[in-house]
């Protein structure tokens, strides 16, 4: 008898989707911004929510996908310990090594530039590094992904070497993976260096490119003032069958128009969107270590002609068939326990953009990591406004980077509301245009 | 690239999302280490 009866339970729309528009009168596009899934759901459908007559089979279905919840404040209160969860379940160590601030290039808006100099880690610093990530983290994670970082890494190559040979050993001891990959700027990763870094664990790159070869040499020469834009090129030709190529570029208010031509440049090259990893544009950032000649750069996602001009160059990068990040809830690596960055003196750091900022070390490798808790403003996205805000898994209290950059300090969240109001419905329709499972079905 | 007059179920699944997956989010949203010189 007691298997005949049926629990009733009241459902509840998520706090966290946004209902955009159709072509279809009859229908809603929600989407989850929990979940990122995407429904097109009919109005007749959503009213029985309202009513609380919706059918067991529309009630799972909806459940599954993260549109409805049983308690709307047990929800918030999840999200609120988004980052406590992933925590708990991150087995991956993170960790950017800054291995010098020197580098063979002269960009003009180097956002390390009056941090730049002949400052390299050495092989007393490399040692206690490993001995750190050793103490530390090898005992409790699966995985260990470096992400070798500078200046200009490839200028250290022989430490990056030196490293990763010890830690591949190590890693090999207790089980446990190790990948890294570089954030280089392309002009010394030739396809035999990228060969030889590969028997280390090399797996992928992100290399810089400001656009078509006039804009990008005028932004990105080397040194000496020549041009770097040809031999990117080449050297991406040589290395992206080999390892993940991420291509990435800075554009400015200015010449983001510019930037389809690189990618029709790159096709015609013969580097295909199937050859490439990701290509991703993103805004010229403001630094105070910003050469003085340097003015520009932005300090807000915010700033309004961001909005236009990032759908526009995620279009012209999609439309193209190259591969973008889609959107998803990101977990911003200050607020993570296992993601740090290790700069060339041993200095530990967040996030790689506090480099020089006084106050924001959160250790060091010689003595161990410090409660950045209270210097970082960890957890002040975790109020009553950021809560019940719709946007919160996608941005999580913003770039604290941005927030410094505008105040100078870390009290409060680099709210991202004005941006996702203006841009999270084009961005949503475009990853479902352009994804392949669905072709036809949103409006 | 639209669907109008034929849907004909009242729910259609667009994308099915990634459940509750995330990604660490290393390179800044706004570009910063991605955006800085040299690299």
């Amino acid at each position: 008898m007691r298997g005949l009866i049926k629990t009733i339970y009241i459902v509840y729309l998520s706090r966290y989707i946004k209902q955009f528009g159709h072509t279809d009168p009859d229908y809603t596009l929600l989407y989850s911004t929990k979940k990122t899934s995407a429904i097109l759901i009919s109005k007749a459908v959503l009213k029985t929510i309202e009513d609380n007559t919706i059918s067991q089979v529309n009630r799972k279905k909806l459940t599954e996908l993260g549109f409805l919840v049983r308690d709307r404040d047990s929800e918030k209160k999840e999200l609120l310990s988004f980052y406590d969860e992933a925590n708990r379940r991150n087995r991956t160590f993170n960790a950017f090594l800054i291995l010098n601030l020197d580098c063979n290039l002269d960009c003009v808006y180097c956002y390390e530039g009056n941090l730049k100099g002949r400052l390299y880690m050495t092989q007393e610093t490399a040692d206690h590094l490993v001995a750190f990530i050793e103490r530390h983290y090898l005992g409790i994670v699966d995985e260990v992904d470096i992400g070798f970082y500078g200046g200009e890494p490839l200028l250290s190559s022989g430490l990056i070497k030196y490293i990763s040979k010890r830690l591949n050993i190590l890693t090999a001891e207790k089980g446990v993976k190790y990948t890294f990959g570089l954030v280089t700027n392309g002009t010394l990763l030739t396809g035999k260096m990228t060969e030889e870094l590969i028997k280390y664990g090399l797996e992928s790159a992100r290399i810089t490119i400001d656009g078509p070869m006039e804009n990008h040499n005028r932004f990105r020469p080397f040194k000496t003032g020549a041009g770097t834009f040809d031999l990117i090129m080449q050297n991406i030709k040589e290395t992206c069958g080999l390892i993940g190529i991420h291509i990435g570029g800075a554009y400015t208010i200015d010449n983001y128009r510019e930037f389809p031509k690189l990618l029709d440049c790159l096709i015609a090259e013969g580097i295909t969107p199937e050859k490439v990893a990701s290509v991703k544009f993103d805004p010229v950032t403001k630094s105070p270590f910003n050469r003085s000649e340097f003015r520009g750069g932005c300090s807000s996602i915010n700033e309004p002609w961001l909005s236009e001009a990032g759908l526009f160059l995620r279009e012209e990068i999609l439309k193209r068939g190259f591969n973008t990040p889609k959107m998803s809830p990101a977990a911003c690596m200050v607020e993570i326990k296992n993601a740090i960055a290790i700069n060339h003196d041993g200095g530990i750091l967040k996030c790689p953009a506090f480099m020089g900022w006084e106050g924001l070390e959160a250790g060091n490798i010689r003595t161990g990591i410090k409660d950045y808790k209270e210097s970082h403003g960890l957890d002040l996205w975790r109020n009553r406004e950021c809560a019940d805000c719709e946007y919160l898994p996608m941005c999580l209290g913003g770039c604290r980077y941005m927030k410094l950059l505008r105040d100078s300090r870390l009290d409060g969240v680099d709210c991202k509301r004005q941006y996702l109001d203006a841009t999270l419905e084009t961005l949503v329709k475009q990853d479902l245009k352009y994804s392949q499972k669905i072709d036809d079905d949103i409006g | 690239m639209e669907k109008t007059a034929d849907i004909k179920e009242e729910i259609v699944v667009l994308d099915s999302g990634i459940g509750e997956d995330f990604y660490i989010n290393m390179a800044c949203c706004t570009g910063a280490p991605m955006a800085k010189g040299g690299n």
